[in-house]
């Protein structure tokens, strides 16, 4: 069965009486789209711990999946297993490339991944300064990620970091500047301007916002929103603040002792929790 | 026989159809105990027409409309919605299915606001538009006029809604719902603590998505609205209380 006939199926799933004017005509496309991120049955152990078990899961182009769960959930391991910055012990994990082919992220080349790691991948630390070069300017960090793609117009990448400076409103003047004289929440927009200048195709993004006030936090999150959207960007993004979760990501995946425990749509997961663990999470909320 | 049951001599104009729906929430943290918001209800909703739900406080009224939104997860039964031709069941679809209805099928106005921190009520209303495609320009213009209508003042356009008052938070809402005609809305009361002239520009709101083809499923707990915009009214009953015997 196709995928497409599978989502049919699935759409039709009803013995309910449904008037005949209603026709098959088409099944949403979403749903026939192929997926770009295919995890099978992984598992990773450090030693004799357990990092995360049997996972299964699929991102879809566009589309924005948050995984939630408390400090030592997994989540961090699944994220790291996902952006190929491990192999996992069991399992594989499978990237559909710009070309459409199907590669397993864990058996390329070299070369491959380097050129996946430049072009087609971002990958946003807590820690902006995990993924800053701290002694480099702030237009040299936006025009280090566009030489590695390939620029070589000095006029243009500088342009170009103007630019994407202005995006993540940072003013121009202070391109020349080096990171470390900026504030937290400056190096972070920082970090997503570097990462998103290559135009990649899916971001890999660790409690992006977790570092920061209050008041930071609620304008780069409307920063990563608007990026995200404007972008078509496809997103697998870490956190444990649960209104972020409900923010910007559109299905969520809840965690516990390196177990899915409970996946679904964002508000479905957050509003109307199945699992014993997911309705102790989203009821420990201190409601502000 | 339920009285939202539709008559077979108008089968062609169904676009929803929730047959045998449950809804029973158990609360693992609170000792597994059960509560049975409603069971086995069956609803038809056509083109054009308005159906208020109606029952005490605590019958499931928002719960149902929660779960034909797909926000709450029904324990049975089908929630079958015309979806650009296609029957899509809100109950079993999967999350990008359910995300796709609701980007262009259906759509959802609560009394709150979820508010996007800095977003300008400008724009949280006109972002419905250009989601579809509609220019930046004439989205703005098109908000405009309705916060207009929903006599928002026009030195609040600009502002981020957080620190508007809960009534001007809810006209934000309301413009943000019905900016776009979707073929189905669901609307949680949607008149509640609005003054006499903004509840009658949602009367007339109302009045305008149903001349348009819109089917309309509503939660109006203002007797007079009720009365105003409801073609039909769906009687819920309060389920009791079981505590879970495991």
């Amino acid at each position: 069965m196709t995928a497409a006939q599978a989502a049919t199926q699935r759409a039709f799933a009803t013995d309910a009486p449904i008037p005949m004017h209603i026709l098959p005509v088409d099944v949403d496309a979403l749903d026939a789209e192929p997926a770009l991120l295919s995890v099978r049955g992984v598992s990773h152990y450090y030693g004799e711990r357990m990092g995360c078990r049997d996972i299964n899961l699929e991102l879809w182009p566009g589309e924005v999946l948050g995984i939630v769960g408390e400090s030592g959930s997994g989540k961090s391991t699944l994220l790291n297993l996902l952006a190929g910055r491990f192999p996992p012990s069991v399992g594989s994990i499978l990237y559909r490339d710009g070309e459409g082919v199907l590669r397993d992220i864990n058996r390329l080349s070299e070369a491959v991944r380097r050129r996946l790691l430049r072009t087609e991948w971002g990958f946003v630390h807590q820690n902006p300064r995990d993924g800053l070069r701290m002694r480099v300017s702030a237009g040299g960090n936006i025009g280090e990620r566009l030489m590695a793609c390939g620029s070589r117009h000095y006029g243009n990448i500088r342009g170009t970091a103007l630019d994407w400076l202005s995006r993540v409103e940072i003013a121009a003047d202070r391109v020349d500047d080096r990171p470390t004289s900026y504030s937290g929440g400056m190096q972070q927009r920082l970090q997503i301007a570097r990462n998103l200048v290559s135009a990649p195709r899916l971001v890999f993004m660790d409690e992006p916002t977790g570092g920061l006030d209050v008041s930071v936090q609620a304008k780069l999150l409307d920063l990563l929103r608007q990026l995200v959207r404007q972008l078509g960007l496809s997103v697998v993004l870490v956190t444990h603040d649960l209104a972020v979760a409900r923010l910007l990501a559109h299905r969520l995946i809840v965690m516990r002792r390196g177990e899915i425990v409970e996946t679904g749509l964002s508000d479905q997961v957050l509003d109307d929790p199945q699992h014993a663990y997911t309705q102790l999470l989203v009821s420990s909320i201190l409601q502000g | 026989m339920n009285i939202a049951h539709i008559s077979s001599a108008m089968p062609d104009k169904r676009v929803l159809s929730v047959r045998g729906l449950c809804k029973t929430f158990t609360l693992h943290t609170q000792g597994g105990t059960r509560i049975e918001a409603f069971s086995d209800l069956d609803v038809d909703v056509r083109e054009g027409e308005c159906l208020a739900l109606h029952g005490p406080s605590g019958a499931g009224k928002s719960t149902l409309l929660r779960s034909l939104y797909a926000n709450y997860k029904p324990c049975a039964g089908s929630i079958v919605v015309n979806h650009k031709g296609t029957r899509v069941d809100m109950a079993t679809a999967s999350p990008r299915a359910v995300l796709a209805v609701r980007h262009s099928t259906m759509g959802y106005v609560s009394q709150f606001l979820r508010v996007i921190p800095r977003v300008s009520c400008l724009d949280i209303v006109a972002e419905r538009l250009t989601a579809h495609g509609e220019a930046e320009q004439s989205a703005r213009e098109k908000a405009k006029e309705m916060l207009a209508r929903l006599h928002i003042p026009e030195r609040l356009w600009r502002l981020a809604p957080a620190t508007f008052s809960g009534g001007e938070q809810q006209r934000v809402n309301i413009a943000r719902g019905f900016i776009r005609r979707y073929p189905v809305m669901l609307l949680d009361e949607p008149t509640a603590s609005l003054d006499a002239a903004n509840r009658k520009t949602v009367v007339a709101l109302i009045e305008e998505a149903k001349a348009a083809g819109a089917a309309i499923v509503g939660i109006f707990h203002d007797e007079a609205v009720r009365d105003a915009v409801a073609d039909r009214v769906y009687e819920l009953f309060p389920q009791e209380v079981a505590p879970c015997a495991a």
